[in-house]
């Protein structure tokens, strides 16, 4: 049993266009070349804005897009390869929940069958041992009485009480290792808190490991103890939350702290710096550095040549050439 | 969406387009037992086909209600059946079966024939006697006609079978006998002096005409009495069934066609055909179309181009050449007009569910199940059908007239199977026959409204379920 | 009214009729907004706060229970206007709207530059060559080129169509500009470019906003006042520098409590329960069940006075009774 429960190196998901029936136009490269480690019981957010491609390399990490190169080993093994029949027995010990509680959730099912679906698909228990799991896990997301939210319809319930059916469909196999793609951003401000305590919660409960994918970083800060920022396709930093938090390095996670507000009534005197341009486009990115068109500090070299993910301090690693 | 099949039927049964809908359903489904039950099912080919079971039938002869809208009583066809025959001994030892057949005369014209049917003789020594009496109103008493059953020929053996399986039809008006009794009824009773030949231009004038209005032109109205007496030679004798034919100019509830077909039955068979073919065909239909489109759809890549494909082909060949081409080759039987439907009735529905299925398999609820580790067989009939259904039976229920009004246009056309009577059939007969020129409306309008009735039916219930499928469309 | 007030709502109500029950959307609120300001109009999904753009708007939906108030906006009493005049001299030309989801008002199958132009033509009178040259203009206002007027809106980014839907609001040249939830479908970046936009804009032209948001510490980077909403009504306001840093109301004390601070370690804490459903709200004060100071026999009974803690700031609040100047 090793200490890291996922880990993904030098990570490659492309998406092919094409063009009419043979003819392909390009590659759209979501992920280009992601190495990185989760542990057991921790958590990692992926920081970025929509587009970047955090959202399919939780996906590709849990092989439900399956990579174009590199490797992904989950505690210790190597998944890479594997065809989906051998995949299915993993599948209980990875697992995910989707950012829409609206969408995520099949509407023409009601809560019990919802949270029941995993069980289904692995053949696990007998119609009374299901009832009993389905009933303790709305106890512990705290939907209770659990008899009658069991009952209830997805268009009944609130948002943030939807979520909590997604976080029990997903924990009811007590996986080891949960893709969280932005669990909270679609719930009001005051139910988010609470969503995320809970999360936390579970984690400590049954040591499970997260990837909290997130534009919001504050929320990063709270939740995880390591927060990678993801700019195109690739790791533009990573370390320790409060580290990177305090002292970005690099300065696309400069400029995304820098475009965030606290609530601060001074705020209103002050125009944000903000850097200039939009994120590229994910078929043909800039060349060399992908973040050189927009970066207040681009020198020659970084017009032509990638930097690569370099340590700088204990854990904290960055790409960029200012380093 | 909808939760559950309760709410789905509680929505369906709020709008009064659907309970009308489902009344007329029931009213077409009642009428097609009933075909189904009161007929043998060979009853087409056997009977319907058969020109010489219609040929005691008028022709082109509209329903007999046209009387009551009529200053003009028409005369309506009559087949008269006796009571029980009354059997006795008679003193000279032969058995006596005396038949009679009541008529209430009301019509303003004569009867065009008078026949009579014996079906089923068997006797052991002498062949019977059947004689035939007519009382008529005023109290005479005219002897009609006498007429021997053919004799045993040589090699026979008794018993001996006569008329058991095709009747004998006599004409009893065309019969010189018959015109000689009624000349020597009217020589006695009125002092006539009528030769037959001239009787037999026209013997019902005679036999039913009214002497006070001189000349025999009218009809004398009451009522007249049919006595028809056989005499058998052995107690062992029998006969079946007689009956009486009184040629009409109107009949039945919806008149005949042009081969002296009731039009009535043949609307009535055309209940339980319809159905079938709209519902069958639509049936299997939908079953192809949706489940080609709900895979091609989640599926995607290459499956979903070669069936997108085919169903481009498919949905964009020309109906009519292929058909007539087809039924060429084939035969034009009820399940070769089924078979050429569904070959070019599946894309329509293909191309709807692949575009559900494309929105469907975005959806994040697919995905979270595809995540859990569910087969693709199992996401299709888990979580895609239950969404596709609605539409799908939507669309079935839609289908069904379509499938009924395509079928009755082939049949028009005259690519139908002749031997089945539909709508369709009868339109195309129709048409073919001359009956609009001739204005033989009873013949083309209970067909056609039956035709729309149906299709009407269907579309009134594939209205009351669109609320189901698009909630946006409920009311409250 | 006051003077230098651009608007002055006065117990306004805005309900809805929804399956045979009545919902409380905009439920007797009161409010001001000095001129060249910006009010922030704050509070979760479902209190109200996108009625209250609505009533304003006088963009009455067809099952609209009940709607009433006193409003005045530049000086003008448009309570009592007909239909008729309230388009002709208000909407549009007092107070325009960027709405929720604006990215998807925008016509697909009309080009950019003549969809800008639209109020100009149809509520004004303007000839198309003129509306389409101050179109134009008005899209370079924003930080767009010129050019984008040719384009259609789904070769636009998601920021550039925010901006062009800025810039329809400001074509006709209002004093008060509505801005529902302007940035909730963009970008970190993004928003920050366009929340920089607004201000640029208020200075530049003396504009008053109302920022509808549920998103507490985006709402700070424009706004001098704040009212916040909870179950159709409001239940503080005053000035920015009062709410953010010491609130009165136990909702907008828990609320700050409850967002993740990027710049400051604070520990979090969330407010139990949801907020109340307007068809069938709490009796008493709308907040009371997930109140943690509630007063027995007081909250839960009776609905709390606007209360005037100082120059500018009111609460509605039963532990404010005593407190006014």
């Amino acid at each position: 049993m090793s200490m890291s429960i996922i880990k993904a190196l030098d990570l490659k998901t492309y998406f092919p266009v094409r063009k009419g029936f043979f003819r392909i136009a390009g590659y759209v490269k979501a992920v280009d070349g992601v190495s990185l480690e989760i542990l057991r019981g921790e958590t990692l957010a992926l920081v970025g804005e929509s587009g970047c491609g955090k959202t399919t390399l939780g996906k590709t990490l849990l092989k439900i897009v399956e990579p174009t190169d590199g490797k992904i080993f989950f505690d210790g093994q190597e998944i890479t390869g594997l065809n989906e029949r051998d995949m299915k027995k993993l599948r209980k010990r990875m697992t995910m929940i989707f950012q829409d509680p609206y969408a995520s959730i099949d509407p023409t099912y009601n809560v019990f069958k919802v949270i029941e679906e995993p069980l289904e698909i692995h053949n696990i228990g007998t119609k009374e041992e299901r009832v009993e799991l389905v009933m303790k896990s709305l106890e512990e997301v705290k939907l209770v009485p659990p008899e009658d939210f069991a009952r209830k319809y997805p268009h009944m319930l609130s948002g943030g009480q939807r979520q909590r059916v997604a976080i029990a469909r997903a924990l009811i196999l007590r996986p080891n290792f949960i893709v969280a793609d932005e669990p909270v951003s679609m719930l009001d401000a005051s139910v988010r808190v609470e969503i995320l305590l809970l999360l936390k919660e579970l984690q400590k409960k049954y040591n499970l490991s997260y990837l909290y994918i997130t534009h919001d970083i504050a929320t990063a800060k709270y939740f995880s103890e390591k927060i990678a920022v993801m700019y195109a396709g690739k790791i533009v930093e990573m370390g320790p939350s409060s580290v990177v938090l305090k002292k970005p390095l690099h300065p696309y996670t400069k400029a995304l702290i820098d475009a965030i507000p606290d609530p601060d009534p001074s705020n209103r005197f002050r125009i944000r710096k903000v850097v200039k341009g939009e994120p590229p486009n994910l078929m043909d990115p800039p060349k060399g550095c992908r973040f050189h068109p927009r970066c207040p500090h681009t020198k020659d070299v970084c017009k032509v040549k990638e930097p690569l993910l370099k340590e700088v301090e204990l854990g904290h690693v960055v790409a960029c050439h200012l380093y | 969406m909808i939760s559950s099949r309760k709410e789905a039927i509680q929505i369906f049964l709020s709008s009064t387009v659907s309970k009308l809908g489902i009344i007329l359903l029931v009213v077409l489904l009642v009428f097609s037992i009933y075909a189904l039950t009161a007929f043998p099912p060979d009853y087409g080919k056997l009977i319907w086909n058969n020109p010489k079971a219609w040929e005691n039938y008028p022709k082109s002869a509209p329903p007999a209600w046209i009387n009551m809208f009529a200053p003009f009583k028409h005369f309506e066809h009559k087949i008269l059946t006796s009571s029980e025959p009354v059997v006795f001994k008679a003193p000279d030892g032969t058995t006596k079966m005396i038949y009679y057949f009541d008529l209430d005369y009301t019509a303003d014209e004569f009867p065009t024939f008078l026949s009579m049917s014996v079906k089923g003789v068997k006797y052991w020594k002498s062949p019977p006697v059947i004689a035939v009496k007519l009382m008529q109103p005023n109290g005479k008493v005219i002897d009609i006609m006498s007429f021997a059953v053919s004799p045993p020929r040589s090699e026979e053996k008794p018993p001996y079978i006569r008329f058991s399986k095709e009747p004998l039809t006599l004409k009893i008006d065309s019969d010189t006998s018959v015109w000689r009794s009624i000349s020597a009824f009217l020589k006695e009773n009125y002092g006539l002096n009528l030769s037959p030949s001239k009787i037999g231009e026209n013997p019902e004038r005679f036999l039913f005409g009214s002497h006070e209005e001189g000349n025999f032109s009218t009809p004398m109205k009451g009522k007249y009495r049919f006595e028809v007496v056989a005499t058998l030679y052995d107690d062992k004798d029998s006969i079946d069934k007689i009956s009486l034919v009184l040629g009409g100019s109107v009949y039945g509830l919806l008149g005949t066609d042009v081969i002296g077909r009731d039009i009535a039955i043949g609307v009535l068979l055309g209940f339980p055909t319809s159905l079938f073919i709209g519902i069958v065909t639509s049936v299997i239909v939908t079953l192809i179309g949706g489940l080609l489109g709900i895979v091609g759809g989640y599926v995607g890549g290459k499956t979903d181009e070669v069936i997108q494909r085919i169903s481009d082909v498919v949905y964009n060949l020309p109906l009519l050449p292929l058909t007539i081409f087809l039924i060429f080759l084939m035969g034009s039987s009820i399940w070769n007009i089924v078979l050429i439907l569904i070959i070019f009735g599946w894309p329509g529905l293909t191309i709807l569910t692949r575009s559900i299925a494309l929105q469907l398999r975005e959806s994040q609820f697919i995905e979270a199940a595809k995540a859990f580790g569910s087969s693709s067989r199992r996401i299709i009939f888990k979580h895609m059908l239950p969404q596709v259904t609605p539409f799908i039976v939507a669309q079935m229920i839609f289908y069904v007239p379509t499938f009924i009004l395509l079928e009755a246009a082939l049949s028009f056309l005259g690519l139908g199977d002749p031997s089945l009577p539909t709508w369709g059939q009868m339109l195309e007969l129709g048409f073919r026959n001359g009956a609009i020129y001739m204005g033989l409306w009873w013949w083309i309008i209970p067909p056609g409204i039956m035709i729309v009735l149906t299709a009407f039916t269907f579309v009134l219930i594939a209205l009351g379920m669109e609320p189901v499928v698009n909630p946006r469309l409920r009311r409250g | 009214m006051t003077e230098g007030e651009i608007l002055t709502v006065r117990n306004l109500f805005l309900y809805y009729s929804s399956r045979g029950s009545i919902v409380r959307a905009v439920d007797d609120i009161s409010f001001e907004l000095p001129e060249k300001s910006a009010l922030a109009l704050v509070g979760e999904s479902g209190c109200g706060k996108s009625s209250t753009a609505i009533a304003l708007m006088r963009l009455l939906p067809p099952n609209t229970a009940r709607y009433e108030g006193r409003v005045q906006m530049n000086g003008l009493d448009v309570s009592n206007l007909s239909e008729e005049e309230f388009r002709k001299k208000v909407r549009w030309r007092i107070i325009s709207m960027v709405f929720q989801g604006a990215l998807n008002a925008l016509n697909p199958v009309l080009k950019v530059g003549f969809q800008v132009a639209e109020p100009l033509i149809h509520n004004f009178g303007y000839k198309k060559k003129e509306a389409l040259a101050l179109a134009e203009k008005a899209l370079e206002d924003v930080g767009l080129p010129r050019a984008v007027a040719e384009r259609y809106p789904h070769e636009l980014s998601g920021g550039m169509k925010q901006r062009v839907c800025i810039a329809m609001s400001l074509v006709t040249k209002p004093k008060i500009v509505i801005l529902d939830e302007p940035t909730s479908a963009l970008d970190i970046i993004t928003q920050a470019n366009i929340i920089n936009l607004l201000k640029q804009l208020k200075k530049e032209r003396g504009l008053s906003y109302i920022f509808i948001t549920h998103d507490l510490a985006l709402s700070s980077e424009l706004a001098d006042y704040v009212a916040v909403m909870y179950g159709g009504k409001i239940v503080e306001r005053g000035p920015a520098d009062d709410l953010y840093v010491s609130p009165a109301h136990p909702y907008m004390k828990m609320l700050l409590n409850s967002i993740p601070r990027l710049r400051q370690d604070v520990s979090l804490s969330f407010i139990p329960g949801a907020p109340p459903d307007l068809r069938n709200p709490p009796p008493g004060c709308r907040f009371h069940p997930r109140c943690p100071f509630k007063i027995k026999g007081k909250c839960d009974v009776k609905e709390p006075p606007v209360v005037k803690l100082r120059k500018d700031h009111y609460v509605a609040c039963w532990l404010y009774e005593e407190e006014s100047e």
